[in-house]
């Protein structure tokens, strides 16, 4: 679990539980769901997550004793819906309101996405989004994604989307360096679930960074189908989140090449030693270096495509919230993500967290969406030759 | 447990965790659990995994993998009960199931259907377990075997199988199929990330949901008929005095068509071994397979053969043995519910892989077994309730139908939680009662919407992989045998007309 600097928040304001429920309330799978994850979030937490004060002062008061609906555009039981089971019952003690995550897949996100965006601002609608994926759709030209760094009010980030190039561990590509030998020879097959996606967008903006060329076999039912054409040798690479890739990862059937970080991902120990792609040392940079590219461009290139494929996992609300609510959501989501409760929660649960606040977020995915421009046609011409 | 042990010595060290009290009362609580959820259409153990988790967190990995085992696949019978009663398939794989179940119950042989999906069931899924524990040796390079042109080949030989279920008119029927083509179409092109079909709306990109389609097709339609015939009974059958059928007779099927349950089984063994597959397409494939197989009484398919009923339950509940393979094995889950196991299993600090197969074969093994009591569990209990499950499919017309059709909106509403896909679901049946009122058979529709995907996808993946010269399709013999399997099937029509068939009344 790494943790941005964020001031901690003030001692004395404590989180208070919910209220009762509304008799006659409609019962529903998803209140069933997340009256599970309340009771989940207080096994994780301990018998003292319970016995905290109630009340609802401060900023939030109008939101006390409300309904807040809290829309994960993905499935069950994906990282988009585990976050948001984390945070519930958390935000229902700060907020004293009632927090019901709702899933609503479709369209890669986009299905949910639009409806957060289209939710009336009041604070009584919320919910975590794709930064990437938004952003890539977006920028790509796709009208019904919403633009993250445009159509909504950001309250902050919970984590960021950790990419990781691999091979199977019987391909003779057991390295970076051995795959950069063997891409000056013929261009490196690389699987993908979708054409334009974040995966996709993250081996088609590195490669050019790296001097290499690629070949794409996407269409691939899902992430791991195509990690397992890796594992066959059907394709060279998949570059997918350390999330779907771990299991495998852990059990050998794949061999990490590349981390598309800054810095090391994580604490795992299979990525020990694995090369990093940004940052002064990084991969980009000594490649540049090599090819007697301009350095310094380089550099700033590579740290804009980590930051649009690590956008991350962001907390939003529809744009035109009230100043003051808007500061008093922030200011309650900061108190969760810093809450160390919280964390514990996260990490029995093997979530890792890379909180940012309403701030941080903001300005990161605008810079990501500005400077990102710049690799969009790059991302285009791919797209466009693999319709050819 | 540390060190590795030979597999015969993790199976029994495997149940005699599973024997040891309290740990069967897990089994038999969670079981009973799915049983109920399973009856609901459209909600199914994957809601009870999600809800579970959290709690999982505080017990030891022998608990939570006692409790998951039904969870993951223990209960699926359940779901052919309301396919069979009503027409309404509590899951996808089980709209299968109702092709003849439904048909017998209108004929008052409710009791014998139940019967038979109840065996075929705890024995189908008996075998899937059985091939898992011999295969533990072999599962990864089984599992990996299975590539695009492999996979290829087998929708393309399930789609050459919709041609021996067809009744009626042959242009119809392959119209039928076209449409269901089509309707598999719609959605990303997998190759280009294209929309297709779409009309503009970001709820079509995903595609036509299965599930809801089948939820139209099925039970909506036959709400409208019941609704249309102002019949009686809502099974349309007789009245319940006169229920004729009996449990020994269906189970009793079982055995007088070993052959095809066999077959089926290893079907469904071997389909749900493939990650991203799944219990639909095995079901599907092997109601094609028994009606392209069957020496006698083809024409009675679709109209309350037995045998309808007994393949798509042996292949859909082996299925589940074969799809622990993957993700014990490679921790490649093959359904949302296995990916919420390999999640459990992750935050109970087992790897799936080399390790979990080797030096913790005995979680493995109660895992199995867990999978295993539940299943023949759930036959018991469902069979037990079976008289009683029975009568209901001779209740009137009238009061039935709101609950089917309520029920049948809440289990598309409840799939993905999208008002879209009760609209979807309403659509389609109303699509289904036209195309039944009009002699235009709906099993092909939804047997190439099933299989379609399956096919196009790995399709464009095989040119792919074989123009970048990874793929060599004439170097694969599991692709080569499918295909030489498809020339056959699709033969067989012509070779049999040579020879006269030698009479009807099987089943």
């Amino acid at each position: 679990v790494t943790r941005p600097p964020l001031r901690p928040e003030p001692p004395g304001r404590e989180p208070q539980p919910a209220p009762a429920r509304r008799r006659g309330a409609r019962v529903s799978r998803r209140r069933v769901l997340g009256a599970l994850g309340i009771a989940g979030g207080a096994l994780l937490s301990g018998p003292g997550a319970w016995a905290q004060p109630s009340g609802g002062s401060g900023p939030c008061v109008p939101l006390a004793g409300k309904r807040v609906r809290w829309i994960v555009p993905h499935a069950v039981g994906g990282g988009h819906d585990a976050d948001s089971r984390l945070i519930e019952p958390f935000l229902e003690r700060r907020l004293g309101a009632e927090v019901v995550v709702e899933n609503v897949p479709g369209a890669g996100g986009i299905v949910g996405a639009t409806l957060l965006r289209d939710a009336r601002p009041n604070g009584l609608t919320m919910g975590l989004v794709n930064g990437p994926g938004l952003l890539l759709a977006a920028l790509t030209g796709d009208s019904a994604a919403p633009n993250p760094a445009t159509d909504f009010a950001i309250l902050g980030r919970i984590g960021r989307t950790q990419h990781v190039w691999a091979t199977g561990s019987a391909s003779p590509l057991r390295s970076v360096d051995l795959l950069l030998r063997e891409a000056e020879k013929r261009a490196i097959l690389v699987g993908s679930v979708d054409v334009g996606g974040t995966s996709f967008a993250s081996v088609a903006l590195i490669a050019p960074l790296l001097g290499i060329a690629v070949e794409f076999v996407a269409g691939f039912p899902s992430s791991r189908s195509a990690a397992l054409a890796a594992m066959r040798g059907d394709v060279d690479v998949v570059s997918f989140s350390l999330d779907v890739l771990q299991p495998m990862l852990d059990s050998g059937d794949l061999t990490p090449l590349l981390q598309i970080s800054a810095r090391p991902l994580s604490s795992t120990r299979v990525l020990d030693g694995v090369p990093v792609l940004g940052g002064a040392a990084g991969l980009a940079i000594r490649r540049a270096r090599s090819l007697k590219r301009d350095v310094a461009e380089t550099g700033a290139d590579t740290a804009t495509v980590i930051a649009l494929i690590g956008a991350g996992r962001l907390i939003v609300a529809p744009r035109g919230l009230d100043a003051g609510l808007f500061r008093c959501l922030a200011q309650e989501l900061r108190g969760v993500l810093t809450d160390p409760g919280f964390e514990a929660a996260a990490r029995a649960s093997k979530r890792a967290l890379d909180v940012a606040d309403a701030d941080g977020a903001r300005a990161e995915i605008e810079l990501a969406a500005r400077r990102g421009e710049k690799f969009i046609p790059i991302l285009r011409d791919t797209i466009r030759r693999m319709r050819r | 447990v540390t060190e590795t042990v030979s597999v015969a010595q993790a199976a029994w060290e495997g149940l005699r965790l599973v024997a040891a009290w309290p740990n069967l009362l897990h089994v038999l609580g969670a079981t009973v659990l799915a049983m109920v959820v399973a009856f609901l259409p459209g909600v199914s153990g994957v809601t009870l995994m999600t809800l579970a988790i959290p709690f999982t967190l505080s017990w030891d990995p022998v608990r939570t993998l006692l409790v998951f085992g039904p969870f993951v696949g223990g209960a699926t019978f359940m779901g052919s009960v309301t396919a069979i009663l009503f027409n309404i398939p509590g899951a996808a794989p089980s709209a299968a199931t109702a092709l003849d179940g439904f048909p017998m119950a209108r004929q008052g042989r409710a009791k014998t259907a139940l019967g038979c999906a109840a065996l075929a069931s705890a024995l189908g899924s008996s075998f899937g377990v059985l091939v898992l524990i011999l295969l533990v040796p072999v599962m990864r390079p089984a599992t990996l075997a299975f590539g695009p042109p492999e996979l290829a080949m087998l929708g393309l030989w399930g789609l050459v199988t919709i041609a021996a279920v067809v009744r009626g008119s042959i242009v119809k029927g392959l119209a039928a199929a076209g449409l269901g083509l089509l309707a598999s179409f719609v959605g990303l092109d997998p190759r280009t990330g294209e929309l297709r079909y779409t009309l503009g709306l970001p709820y079509l990109r995903d595609g036509l949901s299965v599930v809801v389609v089948l939820l139209g097709m099925f039970a909506i339609a036959e709400v409208i008929q019941l609704v249309v015939d102002d019949r009686g009974p809502a099974s349309g059958g007789p009245r319940a005095e006169r229920l004729t059928g009996s449990l020994r007779e269906g189970a009793a099927a079982v055995f007088r068509h070993f052959g095809l349950f066999l077959r089926s089984s290893v079907l469904g063994t071997v389909i749900g071994a493939i990650p991203a597959v799944g219990g639909t397409v095995a079901s599907f494939l092997a109601y094609g397979h028994a009606v392209q197989t069957a020496r006698t009484g083809r024409d009675r398919f679709g109209h309350g053969d037995i045998r309808g009923v007994l393949a798509p339950e042996a292949a859909h509940d082996a299925k589940d043995g074969g799809s622990l393979i993957a993700t014990l094995a490679l921790g490649v889950p093959g359904s949302e519910g296995a990916a919420l196991l390999l999640a459990v299993l992750t935050l109970h600090g087992l790897v799936p892989g080399r390790d979990l197969m080797t030096t913790q074969l005995p979680l493995v093994f109660v895992l199995i077994w867990s999978l295993f009591l539940s299943n023949w569990i759930t036959s018991i209990l469902g069979l037990s309730a079976a008289s009683l499950l029975a009568r209901l499919s001779v209740l009137r017309a009238r009061r039935l139908a709101p609950l089917i059709l309520g029920l049948a909106a809440l289990g598309a509403f409840a799939h993905a939680g999208r008002i879209e896909d009760v609209v979807l679901a309403m659509a389609c049946g109303v699509l289904g009662y036209y195309m039944r009122k009009h002699g235009w058979p709906t099993i092909p529709f939804v047997m190439a919407l099933v299989l379609g995907r399956l096919f196009e996808t790995n399709l464009h993946l095989a040119v792919r992989l074989h123009r970048l010269g990874r793929a060599e399709f004439w170097t694969r013999p599991i692709a080569l045998a499918l295909f030489v399997l498809s020339v056959i099937t699709a033969a067989l029509p012509f070779l049999r007309r040579k020879r006269p068939a030698p009479g009807t009344g099987a089943g």
